[in-house]
């Protein structure tokens, strides 16, 4: 934390060799997180380098009291990806971007897919946030506070979504869930055991 | 990378105990939400070419100096300081003068100094004063309104129950315009509040076309009066967000403010 302080202050005065600090500890979840949203390695990578162009000509506007800069580097990569579904003119819900990239995967991680499609079956049974707060919480571990600062939401509201959001899946998917979870074991796991 | 189950489900029970009452089922459905994350790596090629770009470019530091809040507070505090004492020292310093009091009459009647409204501005007032009154008969009770310009255009909304009211906490224009309720997922107008004035305005209700729904998607945006015909339509504009607008042009980013239905507890 206070490498990354320490960083900070140091664009702020001009150095922007300091920056690279930041992006080696941030470019891998920041593409992940784009990624789930796009789809498309291509994509996401144009959005990633957005983001981190972004971050660093406004890094002086950066305010350690309004909040932390995983959550504002966050905040700015998810409003890329808004913003490049709007300028596409996409006549989809914008807010349901979960959804968009389905149409366009570029079949370069077969197993990824796979994987995406199942968990799509899960995740379109809820609304674009719920989504979204899920996948921050279980894949990137993030703490209510920083998805709170992320989606510019409270640490409250997001608590309950993510409490009712798996309360819903349960409901819906939760037999498909133990089996999902065994189908992963025997295909994954059971390989292992026979083969080693 | 992701966090563990255990964490995750200490929580959840804690938020929600009856989801421990099936313990079984959601431990199962938060393992297969953990097994089923995509394991995406970056491109090696792609992440240092983008590193040396960013690494490279020419910064310019004194927008630090000039941008930060913190300087200018820095900066400006002592003359804030000598100006409170100032402020507090001068009535001391007055009340040690002789002054002499002038009485002014408020002025009645004075035809002279006023111009006669022509019988079309009288009409406009009228139906300006009309307008305001109906506005005002709705919501005088619960408006407020600030004293000092407003410099940036805000929405603060809460959580919500479902029904067919929104409650918004507060909303502040920098020039007249509306607040409208959007259902997310279809980008549907659901609600639009009357004309507001510049400024602050607190716990202003907005009726619905529709009850909100546990769970569902909605969020608010501020539409300016751009013709001032005092009503929401085709020509109005959103109003922009400065805040997050982080390197693209203002008019590419409108203020939405979601808000979540929960049920009451």
């Amino acid at each position: 934390m206070a490498e990354e302080h320490g960083a900070i202050e140091a664009c702020k005065r001009g150095d922007s060799a300091s920056f690279g600090v930041l992006y080696d500890q941030y470019a891998a979840p920041i593409y992940r997180f784009i990624y789930y949203k796009t789809f498309s390695k291509e994509t996401a990578e144009d959005l990633v380098s957005d983001t981190f162009h972004k971050a660093l000509s406004h890094i002086h506007s950066f305010d350690a009291d309004r909040g932390s800069f995983s959550s504002w580097l966050y905040r700015i990569a998810r409003n890329t990806v808004i913003d490049y579904y709007r300028t596409r003119h996409v006549t989809v819900p914008i807010e349901d971007i979960f959804e968009l990239g389905t149409d366009e995967r570029i079949p370069e991680a077969h197993d990824a897919i796979r994987t995406l499609d199942r968990v799509n079956d899960y995740l379109s049974a809820l609304s674009p946030r719920q989504r979204e707060i899920i996948t921050l919480r279980v894949w990137e571990g993030k703490s209510y506070r920083e998805i709170a600062e992320i989606m510019e939401s409270t640490e409250t509201a997001v608590k309950m979504a993510f409490s009712r959001s798996i309360r819903d899946l349960r409901e819906k998917c939760g037999p498909i869930a133990v089996l999902v979870l065994a189908t992963y074991h025997i295909q994954h796991v059971l390989p292992f055991h026979i083969f080693s | 990378m992701h966090e563990p189950i255990e964490s995750i489900l200490a929580d959840l029970y804690e938020l929600d105990p009856s989801l421990k009452e099936r313990d079984a089922e959601t431990r199962a459905l938060v393992l297969a939400l953990i097994a089923a994350q995509p394991h995406i790596t970056i491109d090696d090629t792609f992440a240092k070419s983008l590193r040396d770009q960013l690494t490279r470019t020419h910064l310019h530091p004194y927008h630090a100096e000039h941008h930060s809040i913190r300087w200018w507070f820095l900066h400006l505090a002592p003359i804030g300081a000598i100006a409170v004492l100032t402020l507090t020292l001068m009535p001391n310093f007055l009340r040690n003068t002789q002054v002499t009091h002038i009485a002014i009459d408020t002025p009645s009647e004075a035809p002279e100094l006023y111009a006669v409204p022509t019988q079309k501005e009288s009409a406009l007032d009228a139906s300006r004063t009309a307008h305001r009154d109906v506005d005002e008969t709705a919501d005088t009770s619960l408006m407020t309104l600030s004293q000092a310009l407003p410099e940036h255009d805000t929405i603060v909304v809460l959580t919500q129950s479902p029904g067919t009211m929104v409650l918004i906490d507060s909303v502040t224009l920098t020039a007249s315009g509306f607040l409208v309720v959007k259902e997310g997922t279809t980008n549907r107008t659901i609600g639009s509040s009357a004309l507001l004035s510049v400024g602050t305005t607190t716990s202003l209700p907005i009726v619905l076309t529709e009850s909100l729904v546990v769970g569902g998607s909605y969020f608010t945006v501020l539409v300016l009066d751009e013709n001032g015909n005092g009503e929401l339509d085709s020509t109005d504009t959103p109003v922009f967000d400065p805040y997050t607008d982080v390197g693209l042009p203002v008019e590419d980013r409108i203020l939405t403010v979601p808000f979540d239905v929960l049920s009451p507890l």
